[in-house]
């Protein structure tokens, strides 16, 4: 017996990987959403950004080509000095704990999978026997009528399992905290999207992470080719975090935007610097 | 009649797990489609290795393509790292394979509370090559249960699931030089290990 040689493995039979692909095919278009369920109300708005983006690409390459001495790189897209740039903070106090628990409820309320069956995994009883580990409110970004957003971790009595929620949504979860390392002390994901429209058209963006223990403050900003975003900061609790933030008159497209994420060490110290886009 | 293979690899495709990874961004079902050509038998062959059960890999296969579709719907992960859409989905089947064991206790409690079965049909000898399969492979896993749980995953996922060593730190979420140590750890156990097992 050799343990470094894998296990022979029985293959999949080919009829049945073909019935499991396309079960799952079908899945996915039965799911099919072309935006995250709380931007719903924006999708009616696609065109009208999709027309607004149009022109302000128009308008934006006839003022680039315009200017001269330009502090933009060779895409257009502005690449002011890290230094330069103000700091917004987005910390808005901490949550009580009925609205930590109810939020954690609804984070874990049973969903439908794409095949159909029911997600039970995990139900809202989970989180009533849950762990708190953090729950504070943030400023949030893109939403009429909402600034505010609930941002939480929380783990799970029975099987450990660590989740990270925004507003009743799992961010992420997983059964280990040593996510982060020292290449990456900040492992996580971004995303944006286009929001508003008219005049308040801008970008979203957004990354939620987990992180290494000597992280203390982190900070993302979105540069654009008309305009840089403040730094959006917060500190990391519970060794995760999320951050949020906004540009106007900005589109959510590569070689249009680019967000910049780093992380600061407890002493102040830059440990990580990096550029999604 | 069944095969028994080592290789799981498949020749080299057209299309770059980029493009498939930016369609994926782009919410076409199609794309997971591919995805899944590609990398169901990899997939299924580390649940295979993980569990020692064929029925439980079936089911995580599934699951971890139904996953990696619901986390393209929930955000944008950005572009594909490495180049190669393996690791990513292997530690998605790792969550997945954590996640069932709940789900298979939940099972277990429900098939108890079942009347038995009038009749049994009888597949013996389809269902022959995969009782001895899974006999070794449950074998083999009894040796490395010997291991500490972070050093047999690593051992799973370099040795068993063939990746870098750059592959399984994403999966595992901890450096380069962890997984080297974790290995060289292992090595060094092993022969002990496999004069117990002998």
């Amino acid at each position: 017996m050799n343990l470094t040689t894998p296990p022979p493995v029985e293959q999949l039979d080919p009829e049945y990987t073909e019935t499991l692909r396309r079960n799952v095919v079908r899945g996915a278009y039965k799911a099919f959403r072309p935006k995250p369920p709380r931007w719903t109300p924006f999708l009616a708005w696609v065109p009208v950004v999709a027309a607004t983006a149009a022109v302000a690409i128009g308008i934006t390459s006839v003022v680039t080509l315009s200017r001269s001495g330009d502090p933009a790189g060779s895409t257009g897209i502005q690449q002011e000095s890290p230094d330069k740039t103000q700091r917004e903070w987005l910390d808005l106090g901490d949550a009580s704990d009925s609205q930590a628990r109810a939020a954690a409820r609804q984070c874990l309320k049973l969903k439908t999978t794409v095949s159909g069956t029911t997600e039970d995994l995990y139900g809202p009883a989970d989180a009533d026997a849950a762990t708190i580990r953090s729950a504070r409110w943030i400023k949030a970004f893109g939403v009429p009528g909402k600034s505010r957003q609930l941002l939480q971790t929380f783990v799970t009595a029975n099987s450990n399992f660590w989740f990270q929620c925004l507003d009743g949504e799992i961010l992420r979860w997983d059964t280990s905290a040593a996510a982060a390392n020292e290449q990456n002390p900040i492992p996580g994901t971004w995303a944006w999207n286009n929001v508003g429209e008219g005049k308040s058209a801008g970008v979203r963006a957004s990354y939620s992470f987990r992180a290494a223990k000597n992280v203390g403050l982190v900070e993302l900003r979105i540069r654009g080719l008309n305009g840089v975003s403040p730094w959006y900061a917060d500190v990391t609790v519970d060794q995760a975090g999320y951050l949020e933030g906004i540009l106007p008159d900005a589109v959510a497209e590569h070689g249009n935007a680019e967000i910049d994420v780093r992380a600061f060490d407890k002493d102040g110290k830059q440990v990580f610097f990096t550029t999604f886009g | 009649m069944t095969t028994i293979s080592r290789q799981v690899d498949r020749p080299p495709p057209e299309v770059r797990d980029d493009d498939l990874w930016d369609a994926l961004r782009r919410q076409e079902p199609e794309a997971l489609g591919d995805l899944f050509s590609r990398y169901a038998v990899a997939v299924h062959a580390y649940a295979v290795r993980h569990t020692g059960s064929y029925a439980y890999a079936d089911d995580a296969v599934q699951a971890t393509f139904i996953t990696a579709w619901k986390q393209f719907g929930r955000s944008d992960p950005g572009p594909l790292q490495h180049g190669s859409a393996k690791p990513w989905l292997l530690a998605i089947a790792r969550n997945e394979l954590r996640n069932s064991v709940r789900s298979r206790r939940r099972l277990a409690q429900f098939l108890l509370r079942q009347p038995a079965p009038l009749h049994q049909p009888d597949h013996s000898e389809a269902v022959a090559a995969r009782v001895d399969s899974e006999k070794h492979i449950r074998a083999v896993r009894a040796a490395l249960a010997a291991l500490p749980g972070h050093e047999r995953e690593t051992v799973e996922l370099v040795y068993w699931a063939q990746l870098s060593l750059a592959d399984a730190a994403a999966v595992l979420g901890v450096a380069e030089g962890t997984v080297k140590a974790r290995l060289s750890r292992a090595r060094r156990r092993l022969p002990a290990l496999l004069e117990e097992h002998r």
